[in-house]
Parts: C-alpha cells; structure tokens; sequence
C-alpha cells in the first residue's frame, strides 16, 4: 500500500479503481512484485559490478590509452 | 571511442530508475481494460520496449558501419558489431514474449476459441523473424571472414543491408498487409495508437526510455569487454 500511494503521487491515473484491481484482491500477490523486483535488482547488482571490474582491468591495462 | 562520463552516467540512471518504476507502476497501476486482452495488457510495457530497443541498437550498430567505411578504425567495426549483438538479443526477447503472449491473445480471436497456437504465420511476426535472420546472417558473415580488415570491411556494407532491410521488413510491409498483430492502420505499423489511453503512456513511454538505457549499457560493457579482449590477445601475440 506504501508502494502504491507513493506511486499515485506523481502518476494521476494511479489508483483509480481501486477495489477492482487485480493486486489488491489478495495480500499474496505483492509477493509477486517483490520476488520481480528481487531478480531485477539482483541482476542491476551483476551489471554494476561487472562494469566495475572492467574499469578496473581497463586501468591494470592502460586500455584507455590506446584507442 | 570516448563517451562523456556524463553520458554513461545518465543511461546507467535511466536504467535503473525508469525500469524499476516500469516494474512497479506496471504491474500495479490499474488500467483500462480492453477486450481479448484482461491483464495481459501490461505486456505493452515489457514487449513493445523490446523492439524499440532493437531499431536504436541497429542504428547505432549502422552508424558505426558507415564511420567504419569512411574512417576504416578498428573501434567503428567493434561497436557496429557489438550494437547489432545487443539489438539482436533484444530482437529475441521481442520475438519470443510475443510468441508466449500471442498463444494467450490471439486464441480468443480465433473462429475456434479452443485454438490455442506458439506460431500463427502472422505477417508480422513472420517477417520480424525474417528480420532477426538478416542479422544472424551478419554474423555469420564476420565469423566466416579471416582477416581483420577485409572482415570489417564486408561486415560494414552487409551491415548497411541489413539496416536497410529492417524498413520493408518491419515498417513498411506490415502496414500493408493484415494479420492477427494489432496496428497498421493508424499511423503505427505495430500497435493502434486509438487503443493506447494515458493510462498506458504514462507507464510506456518510460519503459522505452529505461529499456532503450538499458541497450546503450549493455552494448557499452560489451564494446569494452572486447576491446580488452584484443588487447591481451596483441599481448600475447607480442610476448
């Protein structure tokens, strides 16, 4: 709920109906929401430090130098 | 091939931020509902994103291949490649989440609703996959070549091809014809922009932009973790 009134804040059309809504029917479907937002913060983690060990590979080999 | 730091920073933050919004707002903003499609409609966040970041990723890709004709520098060759590997990944992931979502959408339009089909022969998603071929093709082209000029060279003019294919195939062609696939007749050869209330577009638009972020950081990494690659390779060719 914390989500969703944070959300309607600056998305007018937030939130209109919303007693038909799908993810309000039930508690448990937030879990689906979370577990997405797990894997797709999880993988924003991968993507970070992956680009942080190529700078550092880059500086070991002075790549930047060359072209 | 330098980009400002500031640059990458703005499509590493564009990423997380209008995906993670894209996410959230996505599967819980309520929306219009229209028929056939009950919640799957949210697909339009996830889906559509896919094949606007394929059109960017192989302009890119097309750019760097004629910079590679007029300057003949290695670094073009490696970022028109490295653009066209992103786009064709993103490409797929367009193909199969319509592959999964028409099954679902398409099988109530048929005259048997039981009918329930992984592949329609739709024009549309026919000749995306025909598309997606053209550009395995260029792969295939640059693995087959040995020598390292000679292989940028071939690979930039297929690439000007392949670019220019994507226009009849996916742009023009759809408009004409009909199929299950929504869109060709106002404006949009994919999706009726009638259909699409604001409701949609306050979510759509910056999924594409966080989608279209998200390709340019791909393609980064990828473009240095080549360049390094070649690096160690001449290092160890020297040694």
């Amino acid at each position: 709920m914390m989500i969703s009134s944070w959300l309607a804040s600056f998305c007018p059309f937030f939130l209109q109906q919303e007693t038909q809504h799908l993810l309000f029917k039930s508690d448990k479907a937030y879990t689906l929401l979370i577990v997405m937002l797990i894997i797709w913060l999880g993988v924003l983690g991968l993507l970070f430090r992956l680009d942080r060990r190529l700078s550092k590979i880059e500086k070991q080999s002075g790549a930047n130098k060359s072209s | 091939m330098s980009i400002p730091v500031s640059l990458k920073w703005a499509y590493r933050i564009g990423a997380v931020l209008l995906l993670t919004y894209a996410l959230v707002a996505g599967l819980l903003s309520s929306l219009p509902r229209l028929e056939n499609l009950g919640q799957t409609s949210r697909n339009l966040f996830y889906h559509v994103p896919m094949w606007f970041t394929m059109y960017m990723l192989m302009a890119v890709s097309v750019v760097a291949s004629l910079m590679y004709l007029r300057k003949a520098r290695v670094e073009f060759d490696r970022l028109a490649k490295e653009a066209a590997t992103v786009g064709v990944f993103f490409g797929s992931l367009g193909l199969s989440t319509g592959i999964f979502w028409s099954r679902v959408t398409w099988g109530s339009l048929m005259p048997d609703s039981s009918f329930a089909a992984w592949w329609s022969w739709d024009p549309k998603q026919t000749l995306a996959l025909g598309a997606i071929l053209v550009y395995l093709a260029y792969f295939v082209l640059r693995s087959s070549v040995e020598d390292e000029a000679k292989r940028a060279r071939l690979a930039a003019v297929y690439n000007l091809f392949a670019a220019a294919s994507l226009v009849p195939l996916t742009l023009i062609i759809p408009r004409a014809l009909g199929g299950l696939h929504p869109g060709g007749a106002d404006g949009s050869p994919v999706f009726n922009n009638s259909d699409l209330s604001d409701e949609y577009r306050y979510i759509f638009y910056p999924a594409i932009i966080g989608f279209l972020c998200l390709g340019l950081w791909l393609t980064e990494l990828r473009y240095r973790a080549s360049k390094l690659n070649d690096l160690y390779l001449d290092h160890i060719s020297e040694s």
